[in-house]
């Protein structure tokens, strides 16, 4: 590794794109992911509201949004775990090459599932089964997914545990999970999901259960390893400011509801959704004296309600912010849904 | 006359002995586990102090020590100058009603058997602190206090949420009318609006009532927004301490440095992060204990132990490289 | 997570009157279960009330007489008893020795498993072997060797059943106990000065007793089918008491030819077991995940 200069504050310039700086995207590419008004309801709550975001090719999207606001949800149903019937399902979720995948039975997803999409968890440690060594863990997929031999499969496998930064792989692969730390939990889950070169990997806060050193670690990791296969990423966050750092384009979601999507600079940097700016206001910089928090209270999921349902806690709604929800538009180079923005 | 400290640590160690790989199959190898490793820290009155540190830093163990839940294996911990493992009779209840402690589990510090009436009022009665007739009124003020509703008194602990359950923890502490509170990650796992309401909460009642408060964190906003002075752990140490602002302008460790580049901040690039993980306590080798993570680590680094030395009035480190920190960084 | 806040109103009584429907529904097992149950309660407590004949009454006319003979609804014994009178009583002394000897069992086990849960060095493992020992004997066995020792007779019955049902019990309160121990709150109230004894009573007890009470509900059908088969066997109570067991008992022999003289107290036992096995499971999925974190 390149050694640190501690006085300066830039990244290496030596990863493929230089982590921060939007990809510029080709007008004809088309979307990797195309969802569009997604709703998901279980019973009588509706926990996913009208849903809509794309996700280019090779970028890196963030679900931002405090808990319950159905960041998890939707991760889980790009990835198929959350499907028709056990939920009420409505919308779709292009998904390039595969068709509308909010449709697709469990035997479509299966070959989706793993191959084409992947997944890591908060928890790497309750993610990972106790019961088997990492080797196996590790080897199991790449075998029946890719039909790798057993001698092909453990050499990838000890490939694979070296690029997400595991010394000494070959010894590794005959350890339990308990036997690592966290971060190397993470690592492994990571090496996992990647095994077959996703297009697409779900992160559902790959890092909140980790100290602050190796949380940079990880990201980074993730950052470098789907930038050098391409693939697209979709990071679920509650963290404002790590947003900011990976993702380049995000998606403000409260009580299931889109507020505000965008880049995340742009939307980040100027926030014109009351609910963005007022996130923004709560997160603590080194600096911060005065802290603006919101005012209590918890979204309501009742199918019926039909206004936004950020209104009962905005301190600039209007009568019509309840009465009826505001239409996602095009402002100022983002989408922002309300019917009284920042200017 | 200057006041005494109300905590002071002296060179607190607390050593657990482990059993290690090694040794033949009759012999089985005993290692020293040093969760702490000559701790010297001091809580002034009225004081806000943050305690920084990852995994495996011994601050879990700092809090136990403080406590009085464990005893160290060597130095001493003072409350008021008194050896807080010799306390006992009045002063221990001394002990008990000042020192308030909020836990990280909001949830499992509360008896989901007890209503928040009893919860709050638990404090009131044990300490007798007042009448019968007054007791309903007292918890009524302390639950207005922490904002919440006073009809929450007749909840209970499964009907509440996350945040409110904090303030709940934050009233009860605040029911023995303590000096020092001790808060073990009190914001964590709350979203950023509910932490940003507590954190104000808890910094407004500090300056209020001219608490003192020790905050055990791993988040430097956190302490840089609540408390006035920090002190950054590794391994067991304290590597650096000072007055929180000039700490984190201008870091002298390299390891709070490292702390402060990985610490999310807007559109800050994600700098290289610090290699390898903490390592195992038990296997310290000779001379600094971060030096082996250290870009800056140089020969004498590996043989020498650095002691915490103060460097300023307001600040002290354990470094013999430090960095430069009289001039303002980029950060 | 939905945040249930504090300006939650109220239910006004439409309201509430439909809750307890949506609640029938979505249950409807446990509603019916749970009013058998109540039924065989009210029976038994207002049995003179209910029975048509007295138990002990026999009617040399009309013995052996099938189901739905004039006067004898559920038919007769061979000494000519009605039936669904026994039926009645029998179930006052199946449901009294059943709470009897679950009450006697928990209270058991709750001093043995707290002694065990709270002490610590060689009480703790004195009182672990003890527990072994009780655990070790099927309670049906141990019952049958107290009633050796005691003699037969209801309450003699109830006794035996509940110190068979101590073993089980005490190994349930000291896994809680020594799970509560280690929550924060006991030792946020260590901390706070608080004197040992004012924890147990204050903070253990209390999250004791609860899923305590719940096993209790539980194993009452365990200890009305315990106590059923020693009557069953014959030494349980003695004859004429109108027990289900001893009915089935005596109604062996004509099993052929009058089926409905076991039949009748067999089918009463069978419908009360399962009754009260889904009261207890019910009572038991509504309490647990909340306690079980």
């Amino acid at each position: 590794m390149k050694p640190m200069d501690l006085g300066a504050a830039r990244a290496s310039t030596s990863l493929p794109a230089a982590l921060g700086q939007r990809i510029e995207p080709t007008p004809e590419a088309k979307p990797l992911l195309k969802v569009e008004e997604l709703s998901l309801s279980r019973g009588e709550s509706l926990i996913l509201d009208n849903v809509t975001f794309s996700l280019r090719r090779g970028g890196t999207l963030g679900l931002l949004g405090e808990s319950g606001a159905g960041k998890s949800t939707i991760a889980l149903t790009l990835i198929g775990l959350l499907r028709k019937p056990e939920v009420g399902l409505s919308g779709t979720i292009e998904l390039d090459g595969a068709g509308n995948v909010a449709e697709a039975g469990e035997d479509a997803w299966l070959k989706l599932r793993g191959r084409r999409v992947a997944m890591i968890f908060q928890d790497a440690s309750a993610a990972l089964n106790p019961c088997f060594t990492i080797g196996r863990q590790l080897m199991t997929p790449l075998r029946r997914v890719m039909g790798l031999s057993r001698s092909a499969a453990r050499a990838r496998a000890i490939e694979l545990l070296e690029s997400v930064g595991l010394n000494d792989a070959p010894s590794r692969l005959s350890a339990y999970p308990h036997q690592l730390s966290g971060g190397m939990q993470q690592r492994v889950m990571i090496a996992i999901a990647l095994s077959s070169n996703p297009d697409l990997l779900l992160a559902d806060e790959p890092t909140s259960a980790l100290d602050v050193t190796i949380q940079a670690q990880i990201i980074r990791l993730i950052l470098e390893e789907t930038r050098r296969r391409s693939s697209s990423c979709i990071f679920v966050l509650h963290d404002l400011a790590l947003a900011s750092q990976c993702c380049d384009d995000i998606v403000v979601l409260y009580g299931g509801q889109v507020m505000e999507t965008g880049p995340s600079r742009i939307v980040l940097e100027a926030p014109m959704h009351p609910y963005t700016a007022a996130l923004k206001g709560c997160v603590l910089e080194f600096d911060t004296e005065e802290l603006k928090p919101l005012p209590s209270g918890a979204p309501s999921f009742a199918s019926k309600t039909p206004g936004c349902r950020f209104a009962p806690r905005c301190t600039r709604t209007l009568e019509k912010c309840a009465a009826s929800k505001p239409p996602l538009a095009d402002v100022r180079g983002r989408k922002l849904a309300c019917w009284n923005p920042l200017t | 006359m200057t006041t005494a400290p109300i905590f002071r640590l002296l060179d607190v160690q607390k050593a657990y002995e482990v059993q290690a790989k090694g040794g033949s199959l009759f012999t089985r190898a005993k290692r020293r586990l040093r969760a702490l490793d000559g701790v010297r820290l001091s809580l002034e009155p009225g004081e806000s102090l943050a305690i920084v540190g990852e995994s495996g830093s011994g601050k879990t163990t700092l809090l136990r020590v403080l406590l009085g839940l464990t005893q160290p294996t060597d130095g001493r911990a003072l409350f008021r100058e008194k050896d807080i493992g010799d306390l006992a009779g009045t002063d221990r209840d001394q002990f008990c009603r000042e020192v308030a402690m909020i836990y990280q589990d909001a949830r499992g510090s509360l008896n989901p058997r007890m209503s928040v009436l009893d919860l709050v009022a638990e404090p009131l009665d044990h300490h007798k602190l007042c009448a019968k007739a007054e007791r309903r009124d007292r918890v009524t003020a302390l639950l207005t206090r922490v904002g919440l509703a006073p009809e929450m008194m007749s909840r209970y602990v499964s009907a509440l949420s996350g945040g409110q359950l904090r303030r709940v923890a934050i009233a009860r502490a605040l029911a023995s009318e303590p000096s020092v509170l001790v808060a073990d990650e009190a914001v964590s796992g709350l979203d950023v609006s509910t932490q940003a309401q507590i954190l104000q909460l808890l910094r407004d009642l500090q300056r209020e009532m001219g608490l003192s408060l020790l905050f055990i964190t791993h988040d430097l906003g956190v302490a840089a927004y609540l408390c006035d002075r920090i002190a950054v752990m590794y391994l067991g140490r304290v590597v650096e301490a000072g007055a929180t602002r000039e700490v984190l302008k201008a870091p002298a460790h390299p390891y709070t440095r490292a702390l402060l580049n990985a610490s999310p901040r807007f559109f800050a690039p994600i700098s290289d992060p610090l290699p390898g993980e903490v390592p195992s306590p038990i296997d310290l080798p000779p001379g600094c204990r971060f030096a082996g993570r250290c870009v800056r680590a140089q020969s004498d680094c590996h043989t020498r132990e650095p002691a915490l030395t103060p460097a300023s009035p307001t600040r002290a480190f354990a470094c013999l490289h430090p960095l430069p920190f009289s001039e303002p960084s980029a950060h | 997570m939905v945040d249930l806040s504090a300006d939650v109103t109220l239910s006004k009584q439409p309201a509430r009157v439909s809750a307890i429907l949506a609640f029938a529904r979505s249950n409807i097992f446990f509603v019916i279960a749970a009013t058998v149950v109540a039924i065989f309660v009210l029976s038994a407590v207002f049995a003179p009330l209910v029975a048509p004949h007295p138990p002990l009454d026999q009617d040399m006319a009309a013995f052996m007489s099938p189901p739905l003979t004039e006067s004898h609804v559920l038919g007769t014994d061979s000494f000519g008893r009605d039936l669904l009178s026994r039926t009645i009583y029998g179930a006052r002394y199946a449901l009294a020795i059943g709470f009897g000897a679950v009450l006697i069992g928990a209270m058991g086990g709750l001093i043995i498993g707290m002694a065990a849960g709270l002490s610590g060095g060689v009480t703790e493992w004195a009182l672990m072997r003890f527990i072994d020992a009780l655990l070790a004997l099927p309670s049906l066995i141990m019952a049958i060797a107290f009633i050796s020792i005691l003699g037969q007779g209801v309450d003699k019955v109830i006794l035996a059943v509940g110190v068979a049902l101590i073993g089980p019990f005490s190994r349930t309160v000291r896994a809680d106990v020594l799970q509560i121990k280690a929550q924060a709150f006991v030792e946020a109230a260590g901390l706070m000065g608080v004197k040992r004894l004012a924890i147990i009573w204050r903070h253990i007890l209390p999250n004791v007793i609860f899923p305590l009470a719940v096993q209790a509900t539980i194993r009452v059908s365990y200890a009305v089918l315990v106590s059923s088969g020693l009557s069953f066997l014959g030494i349980g109570v003695a004859p004429p008491t109108p027990d289900w067991g001893l009915m089935i008992a005596e109604g062996r022999s004509f099993v052929s030819f009058a089926p409905w003289i076991a039949g009748v107290p067999g089918t009463a036992l069978a419908i009360l077991l399962i009754a009260l096995s889904i009261v207890g499971d019910g009572v038991r999925e509504h309490f647990d995940p909340k306690l079980r974190k």
